[in-house]
């Protein structure tokens, strides 16, 4: 990865986009929190009544519709949860590449999120897929927890082939929340990611990191193509129909991407490793509805 | 389709190296890329093109394959059988008659394009083709027989000039024939223009039409009279064939110098008109008309040539016993001083220091004829001159195309009882009797010893032709012929006729009329020389005097009225026998091929397909 530095003085003034609070529904499965859930809990917030159960708690009967109807009535209050946000950073070699690296792109991308998580007091999971499979770091939560997290991101090394389904599988989610996972998806298994980010109750953000050269390449004469990641090899002659070709390939791979995303109800967003950080941050904004 | 030479397989070599020298350019750079996820998607998608697209990446390399491959089959200079195409052997046929002289616009003629025609001809020929050359106008000549030396045949060919003699590709057509019994396949080209018949049937024989409509206007011929007073009268007869009326003037020319100048002309497009020149007073040797306004295709025919020649009488013994049709005859022909006698035996008295120009021995002949003089023997024979082979009686006697049968056709008359005269080599027949199995010679004429001798085989008592109107116009031919006693019977003949040169024992030198000068050997001959257009000189020295005659050869008047009607031309190629096969080399048309070729692959390089 290119010793430039992530997150500058830039990214920071950047931030101020993203002081926003984010809607979230499904993502407060978490412990009590600062986000408002659609369970029933013991905030202050009055959401209903209902009639006395046996094993209500005795100290939220409302005495004074007692004395009115005659009944008991117990007091709902909506119960404020924390969300939980999980964090997924592709840190294979692919996406230590571009011009303006997509490594980058990435880490800056994380870093944002995991300021919104954090302004918002909701809960954050950071994780990192690597070829050994998953790094899980421990979960924060809180403003003082972002220039850790920060750490953390500055820290990661983008290297080898790395198995994303198998690295998400192995992270254990075990509660309902969101799950954001920042690569380029060059995966054949995108639609068992889905699935099962789906079946363990999450809401799905798919944040495609490409460099300009992916998406628009430039090259010529016959090249020998190595992969990054396993060094393969592919012999091409720049032609135009090869070119054309791929083209109709990228664009391909991208309505696949999307279709699968609507399938699962997922948001997809794809992030042009040049693009400006304020234009990414709106862009994802825009996307999630924060 | 064949190939003439097998050598250049080989060079299919070339074909790998070419697969090989690709492979070796195509060095690849390394590139790194993110994943090749996406490329190798792509090269799946690449691999399931159909082989035609398969083919497109490769186009250069296969563009270069294939000019190679045309490269190899131009040096085996392929060729295929096909119409009006080259054979393994080919007769080019060059007419070079006088009317191949006529002029295209510009100065090329008729036998330039013909000559450029068939050097492309020969060009395109396999290089192992033969070439035969047969130059033909009013004979046929073999310039190359059977030669696959292309450049010699070229040179042979570009040698070939036009000459003022008559006549076509015909008389080359017997030739011909000779010549392809020997070969399997042979094709005959004519390059003419001059509608041919069916004298080249049975062979594959395409014409090359060099004919080019044209207007001409010529002087058909030019004759004299002396007047009383020793004046001439000139006249000229004028055609126009052209589709204009002519005007100007004609010019009357005395050895070679400008005496006269006609009335301006007038005459009517596609008509004949006599011109006269009247009362001149001229005492040389011969004239000539000339148009000096024609400006036309073939300016050779635009003049004509007269001898002006003065008569000398002829003094002539007729041994004869009371025959009025003959002695008639004779004094109705001006110039003759006869002599005659009814007895055989006085010959010897009249004859004594006296030397006649004509001796006519009609039923009898002396015991010695003279050494001297020209001979006509009229049913008389002295066994060795003139000799008789057979007799014959109740004949049919037709005369054969002569000089002494001018004006008379296909005339025939009938003769009671007559002798077949025996036909010495140097006589030529003139009247002939045909039954189913022979033909006898009744009538023979010739030169003997540099002296005219005629016989003729029968009395004029037995037969009918003292009765018809032509006997005259016989009788004077015949006179004409014998009782000249300078070296020329004729002054005026065309291009390419041959004129009888009566030498005697002198040696005659002949001076054409471009000045050039040859001995003639003595005795009598037949001149046949007569290419060159304008007058001839004889000079010999006769008994210690110097004697000088002159003749004149004109433009033949088939070749100028050899102008078609534009109809008649078609087109410039005629073939005349649709069958005609051959073989047509196809190397020309590879190699535009690989021109093609390499144009296509430029354009393919520059695109970067």
């Amino acid at each position: 990865m290119t010793e430039e530095k992530i997150f500058d003085e830039n990214f920071y003034k950047k931030l101020n986009i993203l002081r926003t609070k984010a809607r979230m529904n499904r993502a407060a499965a978490g412990q009590s929190g600062a986000r408002k859930s659609r369970a029933k809990g013991s905030s202050v917030e009055f959401s209903d009544f209902r009639e006395y159960m046996l094993g209500d708690d005795i100290r939220r009967i409302d005495w004074n519709a007692y004395g009115r109807f005659d009944r008991l009535f117990v007091k709902l209050f909506n119960e404020e949860k924390e969300g939980v946000f999980r964090v997924y950073v592709d840190t294979s070699a692919s996406m230590d590449f571009g011009e303006k690296s997509k490594a980058a792109c990435a880490l800056r991308i994380a870093g944002a999120l995991s300021y919104c998580v954090l302004e918002n007091a909701d809960r954050l999971v950071l994780n990192a897929i690597t070829p050994g499979g998953v790094v899980k770091y421990k979960s924060v939560t809180g403003r003082n927890a972002f220039a850790r997290t920060l750490e953390k991101l500055e820290n990661m090394r983008f290297d080898g082939k790395a198995d994303t389904l198998e690295a998400i599988k192995r992270s254990e989610i075990k509660s309902a929340g969101m799950s954001i996972i920042i690569s380029d998806f060059y995966t054949e298994n995108l639609e068992d990611i889905l699935r099962y980010l789906a079946y363990t109750k999450q809401e799905i953000l798919l944040v495609q990191v490409l460099s300009r050269e992916e998406a628009e390449p430039a090259l010529e004469g016959t090249l020998s193509l190595i992969d990054s990641e396993d060094g393969s090899e592919l012999r091409v002659t720049a032609s135009g129909a090869l070119m054309k070709t791929y083209r109709e390939n990228y664009e391909r791979f991208m309505s696949e991407m999307d279709r699968l995303s609507r399938k699962y109800g997922a948001k997809h967003l794809t992030v042009v490793s040049d693009e400006a950080l304020d234009e990414i941050f709106y862009k994802i904004l825009t996307r999630i509805g924060m | 389709m064949g190939f003439l030479n097998y050598w250049p397989l080989a060079l299919l070599a070339l074909i790998p190296v070419i697969i090989i020298l690709y492979l070796l350019k195509q060095k690849t750079e390394p590139h790194k890329f993110p994943s090749l996820f996406l490329w190798r998607e792509t090269y799946r998608n690449m691999h399931s093109d159909t082989p035609w697209e398969k083919l497109k990446k490769s186009l250069l390399m296969v563009m270069q394959i294939l000019t190679v491959i045309a490269l190899i089959i131009a040096l085996m200079s392929p060729y295929i059988r096909a119409k009006n195409a080259t054979s393994d052997h080919v007769i080019l046929v060059m007419d070079t008659s006088a009317s191949m002289k006529t002029r295209y616009e510009g100065d090329e003629t008729r036998l330039d394009i013909a000559i450029r025609d068939a050097v492309s001809f020969i060009e395109r020929m396999p290089s192992d083709a033969s070439i035969s050359i047969i130059e033909s106008n009013k004979d046929a000549t073999l310039l190359l027989s059977d030669s696959s030396d292309k450049s010699l045949a070229i040179r042979k060919i570009k040698a070939l000039e036009a000459t003022n003699f008559t006549g076509s590709c015909e008389a080359g057509a017997s030739m011909v024939h000779s010549m392809t019994v020997q070969w399997e396949s042979c094709q005959v080209i004519c390059y003419t223009d001059t509608a041919l018949s069916g004298s080249f049937s049975g062979t594959t024989c395409t014409v090359f039409d060099v004919y080019n409509y044209c207007e001409n206007k010529y002087v058909e011929y030019v004759g004299h009279g002396r007047n009383a007073d020793g004046s001439l009268t000139i006249l000229a007869k004028i055609t126009n064939d052209s589709g204009e009326p002519l005007t100007g003037e004609a010019n009357l020319y005395g050895d070679g110098k400008i005496i006269a100048v006609s009335a301006p002309l007038n005459i009517p497009a596609k008509s004949s008109d006599v011109v006269y020149f009247e009362n001149i007073s001229f005492s040389g040797s011969s004239v000539c008309v000339e148009l000096n306004n024609a400006h036309d295709a073939l300016p050779e025919d635009d003049r004509a040539y007269d001898i002006i020649t003065d008569i000398k009488a002829c003094e002539a013994l007729l041994l004869t016993n009371r025959n009025l049709y003959l002695e008639k005859a004779i004094a109705l022909i001006d110039g003759i001083n006869v002599t005659k006698s009814a007895d055989a035996a006085s010959f010897e008295v009249l004859t004594a220091g006296k030397k006649y120009d004509l001796y006519i021995f009609d039923g009898m002949v002396p015991d010695e004829i003279p050494p001297y003089g020209n001979l006509i023997f009229i049913d008389a024979y002295d066994g060795n001159i003139c000799a008789k082979e057979k007799e014959v009686g109740g004949i049919v006697v037709r005369t054969e195309e002569s000089k002494l049968t001018a004006y008379l056709d296909n005339y025939k008359f009938g003769v009671s009882g007559a002798s077949a005269v025996k036909l010495p080599l140097w006589a030529d027949p003139f009247l002939v009797s045909r039954d189913e199995n022979e033909t006898y010679c009744i009538g023979a004429y010739g030169a003997e010893n540099g002296r005219a001798v005629c016989m003729l085989g029968f009395d004029f008592h037995n037969s009918d032709l003292p009765l018809k109107l032509e006997f005259p116009i016989l009788m004077y031919n015949i006179m004409s012929y014998c009782a000249g006693t300078g070296m020329l019977q004729t002054t005026v003949v065309n291009a390419g006729n041959s004129i009888h040169i009566n030498s005697g024992q002198e040696n005659v030198t002949i001076t054409y009329p471009s000045g050039r000068s040859d001995a003639l050997s003595s005795l009598s001959a037949n001149f046949s020389d007569t290419g060159e257009l304008g007058v001839y000189s004889l000079a010999r020295v006769r008994e210690n005097k110097p004697e000088k005659e002159y003749f004149a050869v004109n433009f033949p008047k088939s070749e100028s009225t050899a102008i078609r009607s534009q109809s008649e031309t078609g087109h410039n190629v005629i073939s005349v026998d649709a069958k005609a096969t051959g073989t047509m080399s196809l190397r020309t048309i590879i190699i535009l091929i690989i021109l093609g070729l390499l144009v296509a692959e430029w354009i393919v390089f520059l695109r970067g397909m």
